[in-house]
């Protein structure tokens, strides 16, 4: 029986690091613009990119 | 410091449109890093391709100084990196102009990456909420595990806990907010589901006699929120083309302290320096002699001279080269763009009676259903409550109209109609009379006149004598006249005011362009000469739209009556138009007179053309300002209407009343929803987490219906 709260106490663990990494995500801006990317790619000549703010 | 030594790029009259931006702080995206690293943040509402995209981040390539830029498609800004040493923001903002993406100078709200945030761990909470309720679904029993199931109920109502506070909390707090200022939002009956909910599983958890409803409640938050977040989406692909633009200055370059001052920093006595073609921001007495042209606010198109020392009014554009001026009087911070903008603040389309109204509603629509189930089931009583809160919600009542006429002033633009707000729409399906101001209005703003052309062979020389003025007689003759410029053809060239163009060829022939007084001939036409011999007379006149005669008839068969309500002295109307306005033809009217003749006019549209109009305009219904190719700024107008598109105002008039009739089918259709779903609530068909999942999507479904209809009834090109 035990068992059953040592695994969801892991499963819980690894959801709260999902949950971070997500929040992380969302807190540097990766949400902000969602179609950009997508366009950007089709730029012909790539040069060095400033790192985002 | 410009790229390119091509001689390709901006002019540079440009330029002074953002010179102000010298200034800009980090209310404007301005950031400096360090001597040579800076980046500004910048609005750009023309974005909307990919090639836009690829051009605007490729601007380090074509303009020294950049040293990158990243655009933000979604939110229609843009990024750039730059080296404050080698170019600054105007020239920045002028290149960015030139290309076709004009800086929106309106600073815009950031959006925020937290509403995503929240909407994550909604759903985070929903999940891990659901998972830990469904041993109990599936069986668990209490006798052999209680312990677990103790386990289990209480980390559902953990998840379901934290996703009311972190992410549901917006709702509460708004409806908080509501409840303290004592009105009525629509937030209060979401917000009162989603307590109640909370209290009473609360209360079942801690008797021990179930898990309650928390699996619904993280749930019912997540979908809300979700809901809210598509909505937004689906509301920024449909945001409305832009109205109006404004274009008045922000800052000024004051002489006494040698730098740029914010208007609302402008002191009495300061001594500003107006560039030519700038718009006076405060008022000020001119140093020198000035020409003033207060066409933006008055729609007078002569220029007005101005000897030293006069006192120049808010709002006219300078004529002549670099005036200095002393501030007469404190500039109101922003009274220059309050001119342009509304001082009535916008109510909303549902009225606060309306919202009080359904709210109470749905809350005693509640009760009831949870009274009356309280007596069949008492287990499902306070679940049925909740539902009939969540999705009587009548979002898609309130998102409608302002949804249909917003649009609709988007569509109307190609119309050549710009409405300060979608307001106006609804008004322009009322009309029933319309007062037409003379001067400008049935009359041409711009000087049109007859050219008595003596020297053909010297057009080429005159024309670019005229071109290099602002004057609106050189813009006529430049008209007038049918012939290319030639750029080297002239070595100097000078303007004095109220007199004319002093100039010389480059075959050493003195030139000169204007009045009588400047040449020694009669007063009345403009005369260009050239060495002594008369090269061209020119007679400005005024000349009536006859194009309007048509116009006039499709406005009557509408229904509308037309009036001629103007200032000047009688004069003549073509023929035709007798039919049109009988006897209903007032001359010499002052604006006082004006506004009287108007007053007891229902649903009246007045259309005029600037400052001498204001009282007019604030007794119609709706005033709309007529422009002739300048887009300046028009008090207490409701709109702007660009001349060269007033053949088409048949059109305007009937596109806006099937918006209307539009809008009444969607406040149906929503109506309908919410009854549907009310009824299907009370009857238990309805569970809190499906309620959430409806709701937005009768929101979208309203809204897609009138924007869809918006643009159906649009003009096809």
């Amino acid at each position: 029986m035990n068992i059953i709260f040592l695994l969801l106490f892991f499963s819980l663990l690894i959801a709260a690091a999902f949950l971070a990494a997500f929040v992380w995500s969302a807190k540097s801006g990766q949400f902000e613009d969602v179609e950009g990317p997508a366009m950007r790619m089709l730029r012909e000549e790539r040069k060095k990119q400033t790192t985002n703010s | 410091m410009l790229s390119g030594d091509s001689g390709y790029g901006p002019a540079p009259e440009l330029l002074s449109k953002y010179e102000h931006l010298v200034v800009a702080t980090a209310d404007e995206g301005f950031q400096r890093y360090s001597s040579t690293a800076a980046l500004w943040e910048v609005s750009l509402p023309a974005i909307h391709c990919t090639s836009c995209l690829i051009l605007l981040e490729r601007m380090s390539e074509w303009l020294d100084g950049v040293t990158d830029v990243r655009v933000s498609f979604s939110a229609k800004r843009a990024t750039v990196y730059f080296n404050p040493e080698l170019v600054s923001i105007p020239v920045v903002a002028t290149w960015l102009d030139f290309v076709g993406y004009p800086p929106s100078l309106i600073p815009a709200k950031r959006q925020h990456s937290s509403e995503v945030m929240k909407l994550g761990i909604a759903g985070f909470a929903m999940g891990n909420a659901m998972m830990s309720a469904f041993p109990e679904y599936f069986g668990l029993d209490a006798q052999g595990h209680s312990e677990l199931l103790i386990l289990f109920r209480y980390s559902t109502a953990f998840f379901a806990t934290v996703s009311l506070i972190v992410a549901g909390r917006f709702y509460l707090e708004s409806a908080w907010k509501a409840i303290r200022g004592r009105t009525w939002s629509l937030d209060i009956p979401i917000a009162i589901g989603m307590t109640a909910l909370w209290g009473w599983s609360s209360v079942l958890l801690v008797q021990g006699t179930s898990g309650g409803y928390f699996d619904s409640l993280s749930g019912l938050i997540f979908f809300l929120l979700l809901g809210k977040f598509l909505q937004r989406r689906t509301y920024a692909a449909f945001s409305f083309e832009r109205t109006v633009n404004d274009f008045l200055p922000l800052s000024v370059f004051c002489v006494n302290r040698g730098q740029f001052v914010r208007l609302g920093d402008l002191q009495e006595g300061d001594t500003i320096e107006l560039a030519k073609g700038g718009i006076v921001p405060a008022e000020v007495h001119a140093l020198s002699d000035v020409e003033i042209d207060y066409s933006f606010i008055t729609g007078e198109s002569q220029p007005v001279s101005v000897k030293a020392g006069d006192t120049l009014l808010v709002g006219g554009k300078i004529l002549s080269e670099g005036l200095r001026a002393t501030v007469a009087k404190k500039a109101q911070s922003t009274s220059v763009e309050q001119l342009w903008k509304d001082e009535v603040p916008d109510t909303g389309w549902v009225s606060p009676k309306m919202t009080a109204w359904f709210t109470l509603t749905v809350i005693a629509l509640a009760i009831v259903g949870g009274l009356v189930w309280w007596d069949i089931d008492p287990t499902r009583a306070i679940e049925i409550s909740v539902s009939v809160l969540i999705i009587a919600c009548p979002c898609a009542l309130s998102l409608a109209a302002p949804f249909a006429y917003g649009t609709a002033a988007g569509v109307l633009s190609k119309y050549g109609v710009f409405l300060k707000s979608g307001r106006g729409v609804e008004e322009l399906a009322k009309i029933k009379h319309i007062a037409w101001d003379k001067t400008g209005t049935l009359t041409r703003q711009n000087i049109a006149g007859d050219l008595e052309l003596h020297r053909r062979e010297w057009s080429g020389e005159l024309a670019s004598i005229v071109a290099r003025s602002a004057h609106p007689i050189a813009a006529g003759i430049r008209r007038a006249l049918d012939a290319e410029i030639l750029p080297e053809a002239i070595t100097q060239w000078r303007e004095v005011n109220g007199e004319g163009i002093h100039a010389r060829d480059i075959q050493g022939r003195t030139w000169f362009v204007g009045s009588g007084t400047g040449c020694g001939r009669p007063a009345g036409p403009t005369y260009a000469v050239c060495d002594g011999t008369l090269v061209a007379l020119y007679r400005p006149s005024a000349a009536y739209r006859t194009e309007l005669t048509l116009v006039f008839r499709e406005l009557e068969d509408l229904g509308i009556t037309h009036h001629l309500i103007s200032g000047d002295a009688p004069r003549e109307l073509p023929q035709e138009w007798h039919a049109s306005f009988a006897d209903r033809i007032h001359f010499e009217r002052s604006p006082g007179q004006k506004a009287q003749l108007i007053t007891p006019l229902e649903n009246c549209l007045f259309i005029g053309d600037g400052l001498n109009d204001i009282d007019a305009m604030k007794s119609a219904a709706i005033g709309l300002a007529v422009v002739e190719g300048k887009l300046g700024y028009f008090p207490k107008s409701d709109g702007i209407l660009f001349a060269d598109q007033l053949h088409q105002f048949t059109h305007v008039l009937r596109y806006s009343k099937r918006m209307v009739a539009t809008v009444k089918a969607a406040y149906i259709l929503s109506l309908v929803y919410n009854l549907t779903g009310v009824v299907l609530a009370l009857i238990g068909h309805l569970s809190p987490v499906i309620a959430a999942v409806l709701m937005p999507l009768s929101s979208i479904s309203v809204v897609l219906f009138v924007v869809l209809f918006a643009w159906g009834f649009a003009p096809k090109d």
